[in-house]
């Protein structure tokens, strides 16, 4: 029984697409739906505080507008989504979240933003599967 | 959404998991549940007599698994189709899922090699990165 599914968004295809399945299984399953957006690459040598910032202000601004389509794509099919976007490492946290929020379902896309290695299984992709305390569902 | 659903079940504990959500999916979608089973050919078969032998064996070792999915499965509500293959493991499912049709392979994070906690079965991992269709790894 799936009752707390999260899926993992990064904004890319595969995860869009991880986005529709795991809205419609939280409508099957009448489960509580949320999202998990990981900033990765945050500027690790800065040479101002303005210039970390900037970086940080981008990526929330990319998050934000992204978590609000799908805020009203879930919306579409009477599900409510509840987005989360943290900085770290995404894997890390993903699976940190996950542990904490008892979740007993995570949805992933196949690849995410890294086009040259459309046929190889993502390397977070791929990590969530094996440090996952619960099932994963790989979206294609 | 999903119609067609496959588990992946090699008799193991962890494929007996993926029987378990496999079925509580089928019963939410009103479908019902497929199961394959595969026996790896001999590497090098002298002749036809042999694979076919395999085969039969195949069938009665996986009719134990196959009987107790069928149990499983009626006390849950949820019809069952049992398809028992001889080959290669990861090509006979992959090729298996591409041929039906199916939305969902269900497949335990590991097999009969229990050996690590963390490490992800190679034919899971396998299946994962082939499978034409979306996987669900159970744990």
């Amino acid at each position: 029984m799936y009752k707390k599914i999260l899926v993992a968004f990064d904004g890319s295809e595969g995860s869009r697409k991880a986005l529709k399945r795991a809205i419609k299984l939280a409508y099957c399953f009448e489960a509580e739906l949320h999202s998990m957006s990981v900033e990765v690459d945050l500027p690790q040598y800065v040479a101002t505080v303005g210039e970390f910032e900037e970086v940080k202000r981008q990526k929330d601004e990319y998050f934000e507008q992204l978590n609000s389509e799908a805020i009203e794509l879930a919306k579409a099919e009477g599900v409510t989504l509840t987005p989360h976007v943290v900085a770290g490492h995404a894997v890390d946290s993903i699976v940190y979240f996950l542990k904490q929020g008892r979740f007993d379902l995570l949805v992933t896309g196949f690849t995410g933003h890294s086009r040259i290695y459309e046929r190889i299984w993502g390397g977070v992709s791929r990590n969530l599967a094996r440090f996952s305390p619960c099932a994963v569902l790989i979206e294609k | 959404m999903l119609k067609k659903i496959v588990v992946g079940l090699d008799g193991s504990k962890g494929s007996f998991r993926a029987l378990e959500e496999g079925l509580l999916l089928a019963s939410l979608a009103g479908t019902e549940l497929h199961t394959i089973s595969v026996e790896e050919v001999p590497r090098f078969p002298g002749t036809i007599g042999e694979v076919v032998e395999e085969k039969e064996t195949a069938d009665t070792r996986f009719g134990v698994a196959i009987s107790k999915a069928q149990k499983i499965a009626e006390e849950r509500g949820v019809k069952i189709e049992a398809h028992v293959l001889v080959g290669h493991e990861v090509r006979t499912i992959v090729e298996f899922v591409k041929e039906r049709e199916y939305d969902l392979l269900v497949i335990g994070f590991m097999g009969h090699s229990a050996l690590y906690d963390r490490v992800m079965g190679g034919t899971c991992q396998a299946l994962v990165r082939l499978a034409q269709c979306a996987v669900l790894v159970v744990k």
